[in-house]
């Protein structure tokens, strides 16, 4: 304003109003922030501290979420650890009592059938721990969730449809299955059952899994048609690949959670590096295949293969060496079999533990984080409402005097 | 000076009077301190003295007192300086002020600062859902969760989009039916005011209280549009009394961005706005109800023949600058033969002074050669009388005799006499030989007149110059030509019969000045009336190709307002030099006006010049080119036209089913009428006002911009409601599309088969709008659609880029022939590209269309092959072609036939698929699940991998990945590609919506309370000048109390001391 500019009575009251106006926005915003505990309730007030609260609520959504999975992950692994570790008590004891207390004399087929029964029970045992659920989902499927994992049929463990021993092995089914279409006439009618049996007699004989190629081998032996054969060359080759391609498949399953590492996609899959993968493949823990021994390396099929044996009425020589190599594997390698496998996920549980103990502590700092940015320091507050009040108070009082009087009043 | 004894009284009274009216102002003051707009007005008061002229009997010792006071008149104390600058920030205020309400609308929708329910959290709700299915793949329960939640993401979105468009429709029908009014109306009252001023102003009031509420009204306009305010005093009548007048203009910009302005009230004329439904045009219709730069309407439709289009073509267009030419070199000639005219009239003037010149000199030298004839005749009988008395003396008398002597002297002294004689008759002091020398005329024989007539023809006479001429007889030979017979009084001189060129007789002299004078006068005179005709010719000429002229045979020629709406005004124009004067025509388009108000003028005479040579005026220019129509005025301004909007009225006509205009019987357009029977405005023609108002100024210009607007989507500055519906849009399509896409097909683009190698039943689009899955048609570039062996419409079935651009078999982008990508909307079936496209597999599997898995053999006995084509029943379409993977997809020879199919409706779409999703009709406000997935017929796709079990998550993680994912978001332009508008998360993309619009209103925030702050100085400033202090008007009251009561005071002293005079002096006083 300049000096000496001339003052009129409703300049006055203008400006007068225009101040009282700012004073009482002012009080009011101050009475929001404490009202409200918080430093701004619109972008507009602070964009830059609003477009920062933003992206920490977000990331503090995140990592609750990250946390949860990383949380359920762990029960799951939790889950896994304590069934793996029953089967190792099975095992122990299996081997501790049962093994312990078998004379060893495996030509007795009563000894032999009162191990058998015992080491059915185990395999039955085993299968029940390794079938476990969390949620209701398989744990030891892999990516799996819905599918039976392990499967007891004709005395032979299969994984999700692959035997455990030798992947690529086909089933007295599923080659008998593969006989019947080619012994199909086209446009004809399927061959009786008996028909099919007599052949696959001739490949399988007594045996519960054959390969591709050992199918093949013994076509010669059977009544087909070259082209019969042909057909069920094809066939055999096909599903034997098949099921190899179904276990490597299994053998690289992940089932990945977003544990806060940044999960990100790269041409359509996830970096394994990016997120946890929770997916527990019971072929990896309880082992898979066949030693060098011919024996197989996982727990429950190994154990299945003695019950085999031990279940031949009249035991061969062989059988017996198999059956004594069997129990020599048992004693000595039986809990390192299994704690194999623990090991593998004792690390992982840890790691998860560990994740767990960083995203608390990061969504304990994100929350102070958007607490600082968000909510105001109450004293502060308080304290500039006081200076609103206290200034607004005192412009309502200089109001009062603004028109008390003028040169009129004092005229006479 | 002497005074009078009683001047002191009215100088008292004076005093008293002038007191009492400052008295009255203060009360009027006063009282009127808290009246909105009120002026501080003040008595003007001089000190009035008489003064005389010098006077003759004044003293120099004389003392001049002063009169007393005069009260001059009341005024307001105001600073028209002040309100300019006050105005100038108000229009800012009003801009931004505006601005800021219309943000804080959007706002209260999309500030999610304090709000639990929000975008923001819905998606963090969908990532956490999308998280606990992860583990839960297989289990429905989880689904329906993760569902539930994008159902609630859409219905915000829903919410959003829906709350911002009934804003904005709500600010559409206040500024439609309330701001647009109220302009309209202050105008107007502007107009009333001024008129009303003028008025009391001519009565003698200076109406100060009507300018408080003319200022408060310009005030409050210049919140609406940036003004300028200029007054004028004007004579009124042909009095010298100026009253004043008041001119409001907006000031705007032209077309090329410069300022401009324009004419909102003119005086006592106002002029009107007028918005459309959508308010995206703003017109404006002149002081005189023209609307503005509408060539339309002042150029005349050729009617067509029944059924074929009405228009206005080049021939009219040539027509038009024909005639313009016409009337331009009419007016030239016009002014080339008034010049001619008086030139001819100077002639005939100057000729006619030399015949009275030579026939009053004739007439002189004839009274002279009378008198000259009598004094020779004298001379010479004195000489023969001198000579007889000397003959008469003796003899002898001696020659020294003294009477003599004095006889011969006198008789000498004659003879000298008589040589002037000569010398004056013919210029030699000798007579001419042959002459009669020493007889008096009085004897002459008529042979003596004969030879005198010889001598006087035998003279020698200068043709050329009268002066030169001496003799009288000389002089009248130069006048009169040759003389006939001298012995006549006057002489005759020889004539001849002449013959004018019009005919008529008259006998002249043969010769002479009187002649050539004569002959001078007649030729000016043909040559007068010649100019004569040819002006009027002219202007005759002028006249027809401005108004036309029916012919005697009952045809017209046609002048220029057969083809257009003109005023014509006639001004006379004066010719330099001359007393002439010549009328010439300003042509003005009538209907329409030019942007700031005035007439749109085709010809003018702008720089009038009279010189001879100049072409007199300016004229317009009419050019077609197209169906675009441009007016050149003759100052250079251009004002463009469609040809199908010349309609010759600024009203709406009735048209026919095809558009054209429909015609009355006497060839004028038929107007249209609404329902109370009232013609209608013609809003499509005029100019958009919006295009000419200044950035950032007014109220009006900020709801504009916000109605129109769209930031990113049009190239524009400002970020308006359809910018922000725009994003929402852009957003809801991007989550419609990542997770549709993550749905239906894999990572390659690829459909999703089952283990059969058949799309599977359930993998089709999550979302959708309204509810259905809008189907992408193959469209061109204005949406229609493009038929394929006269089919359509037909379905989007090609391969593209992100982009929107057709690939081929290389995967490479399809280019034309000027290396430009080409889009499905510049694709035809005759194309040359057409070969090159390939068809997108996904979209074909939504026909069952794939690529077989296995080899077998169809149910028609073909062999199929792996990677062969087969429909959706497994037969066989076509092979595909191992050696080079992606030419399978081009169906070679084939995609014509599947095109053809898809279009006669052979090939169906399968439950639930589309071919391509039209994501431009997912808008955000329409954005729901399909009604598929609600109905659990579409589900959540987990896995990519046909060949899996329940409970793989692929898929679901890929979702999950897609919230830490920076996508593209775009929209869609007018050749079907994509621009993108921003990359980012989709919370990223939400945050920067609202930061967007947070950093808007906070600058718009301090712009507003800069510009307030500034206004408020300036109304205080204001108010420091024209404001009412009360103190101060106390003052004065006790000021002009004082005053008054002082020369109360002084009429007592003068009373008294007059009282003194009158009884107290003299006798009395004793």
């Amino acid at each position: 304003m300049n000096v000496g500019m001339r003052i009129t009575t409703n300049a006055m009251i203008r400006r007068y109003s225009t101040n009282l106006n700012n004073a009482l926005g002012d009080l009011d915003s101050k009475r929001n922030t404490v009202a409200t505990n918080r430093n701004f309730n619109k972008i507009a007030e602070d964009p830059a501290a609003a477009m920062k609260s933003f992206k920490l609520r977000s990331n503090f959504a995140r990592t609750e979420v990250q946390k949860a999975n990383a949380i359920d992950s762990l029960k799951k692994l939790d889950e896994v650890t304590s069934n793996v570790l029953r089967c190792a008590d099975m095992a122990r004891e299996f081997v501790d009592i049962s093994l312990r207390g078998y004379s060893g004399d495996s030509s007795n087929y009563e000894v032999r059938q009162a191990l058998k029964q015992k080491v059915d029970q185990l395999v039955d045992g085993f299968l029940q721990q390794m079938n476990g659920r969390y949620n209701e989902n398989f744990i030891f499927a892999g990516a799996s969730t819905k599918e039976l994992p392990f499967e007891k049929i004709d005395g032979e463990i299969f994984y999700r449809g692959i035997s455990v021993n030798n992947p690529e092995a086909l089933s007295k089914n599923e080659v008998s299955n593969i006989l019947k279409e080619a012994m199909t006439p086209a446009g004809g009618t399927p061959p009786t059952d008996a028909a099919v049996s007599a052949e696959l007699d001739k490949i399988m004989g007594n045996k519960t899994l054959i390969t591709s190629s050992g199918v093949i081998g013994a076509l010669a032996n059977t009544g087909l048609t070259p082209a019969q054969q042909q057909v069920v060359t094809d066939k055999a080759t096909a599903l034997g690949k098949a099921k190899e391609e179904k276990y490597n498949t299994y053998m690289n399953e992940h089932s990945y959670r977003d544990i806060g590492f940044g999960l990100k996609e790269e041409n359509g899959e996830i970096v394994s590096t990016s997120a946890f993968d929770t997916a527990v493949n019971g072929l990896q823990v309880f082992g898979h295949g066949l030693d060098k021994d011919g024996l197989p390396d996982n727990i429950v099929a190994l154990a299945q293969e003695l019950s085999n044996v031990l279940g031949v009425e009249e035991i061969s020589d062989a059988d017996r060496a198999k059956c004594d190599k069997i129990i020599n594997k048992m004693k000595d390698n039986y809990n390192d079999m299994i704690d194999n496998g623990l090991a593998a996920l004792g690390t992982k549980a840890a790691f998860l533990e560990h994740t767990e103990d960083q995203l608390t502590e990061t969504s304990q700092i994100l929350n102070e984080q958007i607490s600082s940015l968000d909510f105001c320091d109450p004293a502060e507050a308080i304290t500039n409402l006081m200076w609103s009040q206290y200034a607004y108070n005192a412009t309502l009082k200089v109001g009062n005097t603004l028109l008390s009087n003028s040169f009129i009043d004092f005229m006479s | 000076m002497i005074r009078s004894s009683f001047a002191g009284f009215t100088t008292a009274q004076l005093g008293m009077s002038a007191s009492q009216a400052a008295l009255n102002v203060i009360g009027q003051n006063i009282s009127n301190i808290n009246v909105k707009g009120y002026t501080r007005q003040r008595v003007d008061l001089s000190s009035f003295n008489v003064t005389t002229g010098p006077r003759k009997w004044g003293s120099v010792n004389d003392t001049f007192i002063g009169n007393g006071v005069i009260v001059n008149h009341i005024e307001q104390v105001r600073d028209s300086y002040l309100d300019l600058r006050f105005r100038t920030e108000m229009s800012s205020v009003g801009y931004y002020d505006k601005t800021l309400a219309a943000l804080e609308d959007l706002q209260a929708v999309l500030d999610e600062v304090d709000k639990q329910g929000s975008i923001h959290n819905q998606l963090e709700a969908i990532f956490k859902a999308l998280n606990e299915f992860n583990p839960q793949a297989a289990n429905n329960e989880f689904q329906n969760m993760a569902k539930t939640e994008m159902q609630l993401l859409t219905q915000y979105f829903n919410n959003y989009a829906n709350r911002i468009e009934q804003t904005k429709n709500e600010n559409l029908v206040e500024f439609r039916d309330q701001t647009i009014p109220s302009i309209n109306h202050i105008l107007e009252d502007i107009s009333n005011l001024n008129k009303s001023i003028r008025e009391n102003e001519i009565m003698g009031n200076p109406a100060l209280e009507l300018r408080d509420e003319r200022n408060l009204l310009l005030d409050e306009l210049s919140e609406y549009v940036k003004i300028e305010v200029t007054y004028e005093n004007k004579y009124v009548g042909l009095s010298s009394k100026v009253a004043e007048e008041c001119t409001v203009k907006l000031l705007g910009t032209d077309g090329n961005g410069n300022i401009f302005k324009y004419t909102l009230v003119d005086h006592d004329k106002a002029s009107q706005f007028q918005i459309n439904e959508d308010c995206s045009n703003l017109t404006m219709t002149d002081v005189n109800g023209n609307p503005i730069a509408d060539i339309g309407s002042a150029l005349k439709p050729v009617a067509g023949a029944a059924g074929t289009a009405n228009g206005f073509t080049n021939a009219e267009a040539t027509a038009i600058n024909d005639l313009l030419t016409t009337i331009q070199e009419k007016a030239t000639e016009m002014k080339k033969q008034m010049l001619a005219i008086h030139e001819q009239n100077n002639k005939i003037n100057a000729a006619t002074a030399q015949i009275n010149n030579w026939s009053k000199k004739g007439a002189d030298l004839h009274k002279e050669l009378k008198s000259a004839l009598q004094g020779r005749d004298g001379v010479l009988a004195a000489i023969a009388n001198y000579q007889e008395q000397i003959d008469a003396l003796p003899a002898d008398t001696p020659a020294d005799d003294p009477k003599r002597l004095q006889l011969e002297a006198k008789l000498a002294d004659r003879e000298r006499v008589l040589g002037i004689y000569n010398e004056k008759l013919f210029g030699t002091k000798e007579a001419p030989a042959g002459i009669p020398a020493d007889k008096s005329t009085k004897d002459f024989t008529d042979d003596d007149w004969a030879a005198w007539t010889t001598a006087v023809q035998g003279l020698d006479v200068d043709e050329d110059t009268y002066k030169n001429n001496v003799g009288i007889y000389q002089k009248l030979r130069y006048i009169y030509g040759d003389v006939t017979n001298a012995g006549t009084e006057p002489p005759i001189y020889a004539t001849e019969d002449v013959t004018e060129a019009d005919g008529t007789k008259r006998t002249d002299f043969v010769s002479g000045a009187l002649r050539t004078a004569r002959d001078d006068r007649r030729t000016a005179q043909a040559d007068l009336k010649q100019a004569q005709a040819d002006f009027r010719d002219a202007e005759i000429a002028l006249k027809e190709a401005i108004y036309g002229k029916e012919n005697a045979d009952g045809t017209r020629t046609k002048g220029l307002q057969d083809y257009a709406n003109i005023e014509v005004d006639f001004e006379t124009y004066p010719i330099d030099g001359t007393i002439s004067y010549i009328s010439l025509p300003k042509i003005t388009l009538a209907g329409t006006s030019a942007r700031d108000g005035e007439g749109i003028p085709l010809f003018d005479v702008a720089n009038y010049t009279s010189k001879e040579g100049e072409d007199i005026g300016r004229i317009g220019n009419i050019a077609i080119n197209g169906n675009e129509i441009t007016i050149t005025d003759t100052r250079g301004v251009t004002y463009n036209e469609k040809v199908e909007n010349v309609d010759g009225t600024p009203y709406k006509c009735e048209t026919d089913a095809n558009g054209n205009i429909i015609f009355n019987p006497d060839g004028t357009p038929k107007l249209a009428l609404d329902k109370n029977g009232n013609t209608i405005l013609d809003m499509d023609d005029q100019r958009n006002m919006y295009y000419h108002m200044q950035e950032d100024s007014g109220s009006i210009k900020a709801v504009l911009d916000m109605f129109n607007r769209a930031g990113e989507f049009d190239g524009s500055n400002d970020r308006g409601y359809d910018y922000y519906l725009n994003m929402l849009d852009s957003f809801a399509r991007r989550i419609a599309k990542t997770f549709n896409e993550a749905n239906t097909q894999d990572k390659d683009g690829n459909p999703l088969l089952d283990t059969n190698g058949k799309p599977i039943d359930y993998a089709n689009a999550l979302f959708g709008a309204n509810g259905k899955v809008p189907i992408k048609y193959w469209t061109n570039k204005n949406g229609d659609y493009i038929s394929f062996n006269g089919k359509s419409p037909i379905p989007d079935v090609f391969k593209t880029n992100d982009d929107g651009y057709l690939l081929d078999s290389k995967g490479e982008v399809q280019k034309d022939g000027n290396g430009d990508p080409i889009s499905i909307a510049d694709l035809t079936k005759d194309a040359a590209n057409f070969n090159n496209v390939l068809l997108d597999p996904t979209a074909l599997a939504a026909y069952g269309i794939v690529k077989s898995t296995t080899d077998y053999t169809d149910a028609d006995g073909n062999t199929i092959k792996a990677g062969d084509w087969v429909d959706k029943d497994g037969k066989f379409l076509a092979n595909g072609d191992p050696d080079d993977a992606k030419s399978i997809e081009n169906l070679s020879d084939k995609k014509a036939d599947i095109l053809d199919a898809i279009g006669d409706g052979t090939y169906k779409l399968l439950d639930g698929k589309v071919p391509k999703i039209d994501y431009d009709q997912i808008t955000a406000s329409n954005l729901t699940i399909t009604k598929d997935w609600a109905e659990a017929k579409t589900n959540f796709v987990q896995t990519h991998d046909p060949s899996q079990t329940p409970g793989y998550n692929d898929n679901i993680n890929h979702l999950i990945s897609q919230f830490t994912e920076k996508l593209d978001y775009t929209f869609t332009q007018p050749d079907g590609t994509q621009k993108k508008v921003f990359n980012g998360t989709f919370v990223e993309f939400y945050d920067n919506l609202g930061n967007q619009m947070g950093l808007d209103i906070k600058s718009n925030t301090v712009l507003v309370t800069n510009y307030i702050t500034i206004a408020n100085d300036i109304a205080n400033n204001r108010d420091a000048i024209s404001g009412v202090s009360l103190d101060e008007e106390g003052i004065d009251i006790l000021k002009y109390q004082k005053a008054y009561a002082a020369s109360a005071r002084l009429m007592t002293a003068l009373d008294e001391a007059l009282d003194k005079v009158i009884n107290g002096m003299g006798v009395v006083g004793r």
